[in-house]
């Protein structure tokens, strides 16, 4: 990423923008369900329009909000995990969470994602970030290998193994 | 968890992974015990690939998530043989932005409608529920062979539904799936949807939501554009154009224009940019704009031009004249700025019927069939020339002042003064054959250069009046004030006159 020192503050920016957008789409009632990076454009049109030369380059700004993304969606998951715990017992499996409902999106816990994806950080930045981008920025392979300085066969051979990896990570000890 | 492994051994899990994952799961193993002596790596590697083979969509779609409190609600589509009011629903013709359409027949006059059920989501608004009245009316006010005819607004208790001409036919975005059509029929297919955008705009309505979806093609060959005039009642800013109430996700808003989607305010060119893109996907097969989620693909329609046409997939040299108008056409229609496409859907139509007959090609930008850009664009051209002119004719009096004040002085200056002639001459030249030639081109040469012609203007400008200052002491009192009455001119020329010339000629496009 171009500048290490500016990106803290730029997605705390965003991250406030997103949480904003969130909190529209709950209290207008407007729509009740909404893809992330639907809000991630969102936030996006409305940091472009002041013409301020950091949200410029497109790649980059989502290369930022796919961090602030990650942030909002797993603390608004680890909100509603709190709040269940009170009443009956939630324990989420495997096969509930990740594998279930073959024909629509399947539900993920992004708790257990958010861990798997620090842990796969820890030796693999490469391959976290590309994980990062690519799911919670909504960036394609090719968009990725932009804003990486890679190349797009880079990106999908290490999405490739990521993904296969933080399955196992996610699926815990038991296999 | 993973055994932990040292960087090279992962690095080499990762590069066996590769190898292995195109081999069927049954004979991986015998590969990797080939290619690895080393267990710890072999193990990771195949846990690894059965994990693989596990993953199917994970990850694979972006980050979705429940934002709202409630659940989604699916409204299951009502069976056929169902009586609403006087229709009797005969089954589904699809889903759109505003809810679920019915092939429906009239059974008091004995014909079949399309009929929309209104989501009620959209409907529960009272302001919009009457926006949506008021467009109805609206749409039903005129009827085009082009345009979907709207029957009735029909409201039953709180269910809202709009009846419709039943076109039938199918979608261009069927067509577009099945690859470019032929150049003559996309003109064909440009010049009848435009009669019917002009029609419709002379109304007074805009579509704010064309895209292949919403024109079908009749068995005859003839278009017709759908939902017309119903879009404002619609949300459609970008966030809601991927939404509906139920949380399904609908198309992309890959056919906004630019001030649709900053929501500057639209007119009836909105319509034209979208249709140029519509244009573009019949004639190349592709999006301008590429692929990608909404975010990017927004961005990119702000941002970036549009991709080039590629070849004629036909190779038929014959239509080589027709295909190039045709393209020419369709960027102007893709221009950023509003004011840079064509001024309405009329033009437009006149600029596709010149193609289409053969004549010029359309390589005049937007705006100046306007007669009043024309006005403006001839004084434009008659600033430059003159200036040119101008500046040769300055090089008299300099030369004069040159010789008066010897070399040690009057040669620098009067050097500088002929770099600076020779470089503003040079790039108003360019300017104007830019301007003549390359229309789609001239905003782009102007923004890269201006800031250059001006450099050479204020030297030309500094040199003369160090010139005719210099030369004042001397007795060349006409080359003196000679030299810095051009100075002057020169000044307020490049400063004040140019500017504002050439904003009247080409309305400077907002960059973005």
């Amino acid at each position: 990423m171009a500048d290490p020192v500016g990106v803290g503050k730029m997605v705390e920016e965003v991250y406030t923008e997103l949480h904003r957008i969130a909190g529209g789409y709950v209290r207008r009632e407007r729509a009740q369900s909404v893809q992330a990076t639907d809000l991630v454009h969102e936030a996006y049109l409305r940091l472009a329009r002041d013409a301020s030369p950091r949200w410029q380059n497109r790649t980059h700004f989502i290369a930022i909000a796919a961090i602030a993304m990650r942030r909002l969606l797993v603390e608004r998951a680890r909100a509603r995990h709190a709040a269940k715990r009170g009443g009956d017992n939630v324990a989420v499996t495997l096969d509930d969470t990740l594998l279930a409902d073959a024909g629509a999106t399947p539900l993920i816990d992004l708790i257990a994602l958010d861990r798997a994806l620090t842990e796969l950080a820890a030796f693999d930045p490469d391959q976290a970030k590309i994980v990062e981008f690519r799911y919670f920025g909504g960036l394609s392979v090719e968009e990725t290998a932009e804003a990486l300085e890679v190349s797009p066969a880079t990106v999908k051979r290490h999405w490739t193994v990521a993904r296969a990896w933080l399955l196992r990570a996610m699926a815990g000890p038991e296999s | 968890m993973a055994t932990p492994l040292d960087p090279g051994a992962r690095r080499q899990v990762a590069e066996l992974f590769d190898r292995a994952i195109g081999i069927a799961p049954a004979d991986r193993v015998v590969f990797l015990q080939r290619e690895c002596p080393d267990t710890a790596i072999r193990d990771e590697t195949l846990s690894l690939l059965a994990w693989h083979d596990r993953t199917d969509q994970f990850l694979e779609s972006p980050a979705a998530q429940q934002m709202g409190p409630e659940p989604p609600v699916h409204v299951p589509p009502r069976p056929a043989g169902t009586i609403v009011g006087q229709y009797r629903i005969d089954g589904v013709l699809g889903q759109g932005g505003m809810g679920v359409v019915y092939r429906a027949e009239d059974l008091r006059l004995g014909r079949v409608v399309a009929l929309k059920a209104v989501t009620s989501a959209l409907t529960k608004d009272a302001a919009r529920r009457e926006r949506l009245r008021r467009e109805a009316r609206a749409s039903a006010q005129f009827i085009h062979p082009g345009i979907a005819t709207v029957f009735a607004l029909e409201e039953f208790g709180e269910e809202l539904f709009i009846a419709g001409e039943f076109v039938p036919g199918e979608t261009l975005r069927d067509e577009i799936s099945r690859g470019p059509l032929e150049t003559v029929r996309v003109l064909d297919t440009a010049i009848e949807l435009a009669e019917a955008l002009a029609a419709a705009h002379d109304h007074g309505i805009v579509h704010r939501d064309l895209k292949p979806e919403n024109v079908m093609r009749l068995p005859s060959g003839r278009v017709k554009i759908l939902d017309f005039g119903l879009a404002t009642v619609r949300d459609t800013s970008p966030s809601a154009a991927r939404l509906t109430s139920d949380g399904v996700i609908l198309g992309t808003p890959a056919y906004m224009s630019p001030e649709q989607i900053r929501r500057d305010g639209m007119d009836g060119r909105s319509d034209l940019f979208s249709l140029g893109i519509v244009l573009f996907e019949l004639l190349t097969g592709a999006h301008p704009f590429g692929s990608g989620n909404g975010a990017t693909l927004l961005a990119r329609i702000l941002e970036r031009a549009p991709a080039d046409f590629g070849g004629d997939p036909s190779g038929d040299r014959a239509n080589g004249p027709m295909r190039r108008g045709l393209e020419a056409v369709i960027r102007t229609l893709l221009q950023k700025a509003p004011s840079s496409r064509f001024a309405s859907a009329h033009q437009l139509l006149a600029a596709l019927q010149r193609v289409r007959a053969g004549g010029a090609t359309v390589t005049q930008p937007a705006g100046t069939d306007d007669a009043a850009a024309a006005e403006a664009r001839r004084w434009w051209r008659f600033h430059q020339i003159v200036t040119c002119l101008f500046y040769a004719a300055v090089l008299i009096p300099a030369w004069s002042a040159r010789r008066t004040l010897g070399d040690q002085i009057g040669r620098p200056i009067f050097l500088v003064a002929v770099v600076a002639i020779v470089g503003a001459i040079t790039l108003r030249l360019h300017f104007w054959f830019a301007a003549a030639s390359l229309p789609g081109e001239w905003a782009r040469q102007h923004a890269r250069n201006w800031v250059w012609l001006r450099v050479a203007d204020i030297l030309l400008v500094v040199a003369l009046a160090s010139l005719g200052l210099s030369v004042l002491q001397t007795d060349n009192v006409v080359a003196a004030v000679a030299l810095v009455i051009c100075a002057v001119i020169a000044l307020v020329s490049a400063t004040i006159i140019e500017p504002a010339t050439t904003r009247a000629a080409f309305e400077r496009t907002p960059e973005g």
